[in-house]
């Protein structure tokens, strides 16, 4: 009734600017109902504002545009649900957080299962880490030597390599090939605890699973990610250092001479700052992502591969976000 | 001794429990049985705190475990355990490492006091003797059958001797050999330990073995509650339908389904 109503709009211009006044009291009646948290009649009365754009396209399909596909009430609940859903799992990510932090400050835990992790997430990544700092280090010297050496800038590549590794391309793929390793495996693993019921289990025996699973894994995590964003940065100049040298024959003081004059205490931080926040990220979304597994083994694979990409997309905006604040801060700093 | 009182529990659009109460008495094996998907594991999720009903209440020994979270929820439940359908073993431990673990964590469970390793060693050998899984020892448990896991799951119980033992479906999934050893078991435990157990099982052979009182769960509630000489006169369809699944021949039954 209300699709026919409003398709009788469309047809008679003279009353669009009625239907369009209809449409905009409605939109502020679903938005004031949703805000006070009635989302179910927010929907119900959200309803013909969906109803309306769609005849609002069928009226300009005269110009030869397509109407965009309609549906219905359907995909706005969809769509609702999904942002309800974003703001509930982000309120949960935050709890998780703030349980193992009351847990480990009620009772920490204990030495050997932190010193366990350290070495599973640290020592075990250290390969993959190197190759990954040593390879763009590599390439980033040789891509720089390649096209500047016709400008005249070769001297810039040990500079460059150095900047480059430290402020962005060290912590962000440090961060990448952690998640990849260390963060799959551990969603995976808890996931894995969760559906064969061994977190109950170890809730039954009076033994948190915060303080006992959790916590030495975010605390060895936070403290791992700026020693491997620092071995990385190194094994990167340390690449470029050797192609540039041995391959490109540039001098050796060429290439490392302008490091100590310009890089600043800031770039070295800037590295380690983001690596210590990666290392949180990714600790907590895998930590998050496979508590909340559900749905056996192919739930577990799903869980793994969800937590990978938020950890990714989290990385990437938080990187952003930490370049824009580290050097807004360092620049108000340095003009005090 | 443990009373539950007007229990509600709702996943989604299911009710699964409805307004249950029972009353558990001390040093009984109470036998809760019904159809699968019926509440029987929630029901025994909520006894050690696990999940949080909508309503009502579960007291045992006077302290009200729904009320309580975090710590107090984890102190309360010391003395009680649970065998899990699954085993849930720790696989990432050894048989020797996962039944040892309350030890190590809590120490003794009368005194509180850390134990040495060497005294850890002689319970867990001792829980292992109890279970018959002395070949198992530095196994890990992805190597053993489902009947050794559910026996090693069962050692990681007796070790430190829980004065509440709660059995999830404990003879699913088992063939009748190693099911009857599993009974045998249950039985041995509640004679060592002294303890409440609740067992729940749609096994009416297993429930019969071990059950001081059976009590049926029906639509969210316990529709019937009896010693098992009684329960089994009870004129209910659901406990015919349980009970003959043991006390007829199948010979027969297969007869009377395909021939008559």
């Amino acid at each position: 009734m209300i699709l026919s109503q409003f398709a009788g709009v469309a047809e008679r211009p003279e009353l669009r600017c009625q239907g369009h006044t209809r449409e905009s009291r409605t939109w502020r009646r679903s938005s004031k109902m949703a805000q006070k948290g009635d989302f179910a009649r927010a929907e119900s009365f959200a309803i013909p504002s969906k109803v309306y754009s769609m005849t609002i396209g069928n009226t300009s399909s005269n110009n030869n545009s397509n109407p965009p596909p309609l549906n219905n009430n359907h995909s706005l609940r969809q769509v609702t649900m999904a942002r309800l859903r974003l703001i509930l799992s982000v309120g949960e990510w935050m709890s998780l957080i703030l349980n193992v932090a009351k847990a480990t400050i009620r009772r920490p835990p204990s030495v050997k299962l932190v010193m366990q992790q350290l070495y599973d997430i640290g020592v075990s990544s250290l390969p993959v880490v190197a190759i990954t700092g040593f390879s763009t280090g590599l390439v980033l010297a040789a891509q720089s030597i390649y096209q500047l050496s016709d400008k005249g800038l070769t001297s810039v590549t040990g500079l460059m390599v150095t900047k480059a590794m430290m402020t962005e391309l060290g912590p962000v793929l440090t961060a990448f090939m952690v998640t990849g390793r260390v963060g799959a495996a551990m969603c995976a693993e808890l996931g894995s605890m969760v559906v064969t019921e061994q977190i109950d289990a170890l809730q039954t025996m009076a033994v948190n699973p915060h303080r006992y699973l959790i916590a030495p894994r975010f605390i060895a995590g936070t403290l791992m990610m700026p020693l491997l964003t620092v071995f990385s940065i190194v094994m990167g100049i340390f690449g470029g250092y050797l192609i540039s040298v041995y391959y490109f024959g540039m001098a050796s003081n060429t290439y490392m001479g302008p490091i100590p004059i310009h890089v600043q205490h800031f770039d070295f931080f800037t590295g380690i700052i983001k690596g210590l926040i990666f290392g949180i990220l990714i600790m907590t979304i895998a930590c998050y992502k496979g508590l909340r597994t559900s749905g056996g083994a192919a739930g577990v694979g799903r869980a793994t591969t969800n937590s990978v990409v938020i950890t990714y997309v989290a990385v990437l905006v938080t990187n952003f976000l930490l370049t824009v604040a580290l050097n807004v801060i360092h620049d108000t700093l340095s003009r005090l | 001794m443990i009373k539950i009182t007007n229990l509600w529990k709702h996943f989604g659009k299911i009710q699964v429990l409805a307004g249950l109460n029972l009353d558990i008495e001390e040093g009984e094996t109470l036998v809760i049985v019904g159809r699968s998907g019926i509440g029987k594991s929630v029901l025994l999720k909520h006894i050690i705190g696990l999940l949080k009903p909508d309503q009502g209440s579960i007291d045992i020994h006077g302290t009200r475990i729904t009320d309580l979270s975090g710590p107090e929820l984890l102190k309360a439940i010391q003395h009680m355990g649970m065998l899990f359908q699954g085993s849930a073993l720790f696989d990432s431990m050894t048989v020797e490492e996962n039944i040892a673990f309350y030890l190590t964590q809590h120490g003794d469970p009368e005194t509180g006091k850390k134990m040495s390793d060497k005294e850890i060693a002689e319970r867990v050998d001792y829980a292992i003797g109890v279970v018959g899984l002395q070949e198992a020892h530095k196994k890990m448990p992805s190597e053993l059958s489902g009947g050794m896991r559910k026996r090693a799951a069962l050692a990681r119980l007796i070790v430190y001797r829980p004065k509440i033992v709660l059995y999830d479906e404990p003879t699913t999934g088992l063939d009748p050999i190693i099911a009857m050893q599993i009974n045998e078991l249950i039985v041995k435990t509640k004679e060592e330990l002294k303890a409440t157990s609740i067992v729940v099982t749609h096994d009416m052979f297993s429930a019969l073995y071990v059950g001081d009182r059976l009590a049926l769960i029906h639509d969210g509630k316990i529709a019937h509650i009896a010693g098992p000489d009684q329960f089994i006169t009870i004129d209910d369809p659901m406990i015919k339908q349980l009970y003959g699944t043991i006390s007829l021949d199948p010979r027969k039954l297969k007869e009377k389904n395909h021939h008559g």
